[in-house]
């Protein structure tokens, strides 16, 4: 069977003429093209494939004997090892996008010792992949020629420093800034929107806001000229890379005011005993269900998602705070948890679709559905802070995954009174009955049980099969 | 921004596409421009890093201290 790039290529797979993943049969494969041929076997013959993927840097692959989707072009056909939850920088904690950024450095330190350089340095080639970022993109490799620059210096800036810097400088949320522009905050935007401090800053000074200065100065393409081209020696080259490590590590962020410790105990509304008895409650119902994924929405620390990636399930745990998902990224990265992925997620607005055509990066729900989903303390701040309506949250839940489970808190718990403490109550259907009579009909409710010490309920259900007709 | 106008002279053939057979991306002339003037900066004080971790990994190893893993390789 001949199948054209056309209609089974990646839709974010067109940019780079190396190759580019496409599907078959429900897996992913990448096409290597006959003008990619002497880096891929530079990559994999030089050692650098081998020590890359030995120190969980680059994403595995094996080379597949299937016919390619461009068999004019086709080198060969890799089998890249699956990531099994795809998230993008907008979705990610400073901590991930700086472990991020210091892991493409970090690869690209190893390609020059091994007479190769990255010939991009996007965010969104770099996946999470068992709590470590690792380079998704095999073919972002290119044999070093001496004495020439760094095509992905700009990218580089773009999609990690200038992120980074207004995170740690401004305000921790500006890398929300990432889904109005695909290729990374645009350097004079950045260098508009650092505080004058930040120029005291070396690196700062040279790769953010000098740069942006360059960067208008020569707008224009340039002229042609007779003159031999400047080179920038391999030791020069190496300076750069240390510089723009040296920038990276310099910046830090952390949740103000919060000792980690406590950050969790601080924001809950249970005794130690109702704490216990909703983890009792969850893993009853996970070992019923057995499910191979797991959505653990509104997740704060992760506290209960690790219920979930303690029993091997893969877990993505989302939650709208930044500071929270912060510490559970740490967490995870101190303790080595590989199974869960933290990510910062505005349920009520969550991730587009977006790029070209709306196809580049896809919706939150696109990436689903999840086998579970765990939406615990979650349903009063939808229902009542964001006003959806009870029949709109049922839906949106079976859109999400295939089993639910829900904690139910009445208006009679504090959590709801101070809610609505400064608001009028219009919500006369939030009521555990009116809840389960709305949910009934997207699901099979299969158990009620009450948290002892609280008046809350936790229910497992199971989408119907005809809930998304 | 002369110091940039100094360097520019040699990036107009640099920039030339015949110059560049592995790039799809598109460097930006004032980012490309811009790296090589920190590169020449940089560069010197990089060699001098790696001389001097190499001079302490010396001396930890004279005197019976542990081989300590030197991240400067280069």
């Amino acid at each position: 069977m001949t199948i054209t790039r056309n209609n089974t290529g990646h839709p974010a797979s067109f940019r780079d003429p190396s190759g580019f993943i496409f599907s078959l049969d429900g897996s992913l494969y990448r096409q290597v093209n006959q003008s990619y041929r002497a880096d891929y076997d530079h990559l994999m013959a030089s050692g650098l494939y081998q020590d890359l993927v030995g120190s969980n840097l680059l994403v595995s692959h094996e080379e597949a004997q299937i016919q390619p989707a461009d068999p004019e072009n086709a080198y060969k056909v890799i089998f890249p090892r699956r990531v099994r939850w795809i998230s993008y920088p907008y979705e990610w904690c400073f901590s991930q996008l700086k472990d991020a950024a210091l892991a493409t450095l970090d690869i690209q330190k190893r390609a020059l010792r091994s007479g190769m350089t990255l010939k991009d340095a996007s965010a969104y080639n770099i996946q999470f992949l068992e709590g470590k970022p690792v380079l998704i993109d095999t073919l972002s490799f290119a044999v070093y020629q001496e004495g020439k620059p760094w095509d992905a210096y700009r990218q580089f800036c773009q999609h990690f420093l200038a992120p980074l810097a207004l995170m740690a400088h401004v305000d921790v949320r500006l890398n929300q800034l990432f889904r109005v522009y695909l290729d990374g905050i645009p350097l004079d935007l950045a260098s508009r929107l650092l505080p004058f401090r930040t120029r005291l800053n070396a690196g700062l000074l040279l790769h953010i806001h000098v740069h942006a200065g360059a960067q208008k100065k020569y707008a224009e393409p340039a002229r042609p000229a007779g003159r031999s081209p400047r080179q920038m020696s391999k030791i020069g080259f190496q300076g750069l890379i240390d510089s723009l490590e040296t920038a990276v590590r310099g910046l830090n962020w952390k949740p103000a005011g919060t000792e980690w410790s406590d950050y969790y105990e601080n924001r809950l509304n249970y005794s130690d005993d109702a704490l216990e008895h909703k983890k009792e409650i969850i893993q009853k119902f996970l070992d019923r269900i057995q499910p191979k994924t797991v959505w653990d929405l509104g997740a704060n620390t992760g506290i209960f998602s690790r219920l979930a990636s303690q029993r091997g399930i893969p877990t993505a745990a989302f939650d709208i705070d930044p500071a929270a998902v912060e510490i559970n990224y740490r967490t995870m990265a101190k303790v080595g948890e590989p199974n869960l992925l933290p990510l910062v997620m505005d349920l009520t607005n969550p991730s587009p679709a977006m790029g070209w055509e709306n196809r580049e990066r896809d919706a939150f729900l696109e990436r689903g559905p999840a086998d579970a989903v765990l939406a615990l303390a979650l349903i009063h701040h939808l229902a009542i802070s964001n006003n959806v309506p009870l029949a709109h949250l049922s839906r949106f839940f079976a859109r999400a995954g295939r089993w639910l489970i829900i904690e139910f808190v009445p208006k009679s718990d504090s959590q709801v009174q101070k809610l609505l403490a400064t608001r009028k109550d219009i919500f006369d259907e939030y009521d555990p009955d009116h809840f389960q009579s709305h949910f009934s009909k997207d699901f099979t409710v299969h158990e009620v049980v009450s948290i002892r010490g609280s008046q809350r309920f936790l229910y497992l259900m199971e989408r119907r099969a005809e809930a998304l007709d | 921004m002369h110091i940039v106008s100094f360097f520019a002279f040699g990036l107009n053939s640099a920039l030339s596409p015949n110059a560049l057979p592995l790039a799809y991306l598109d460097p930006g002339t004032g980012s490309y421009l811009l790296q090589m003037i920190i590169a020449g900066l940089v560069g010197g004080a990089f060699l001098v890093k790696i001389f001097w971790g190499k001079i302490v990994a010396f001396f930890k190893k004279l005197f019976g201290g542990r081989n300590t893993d030197d991240n400067n390789q280069e």
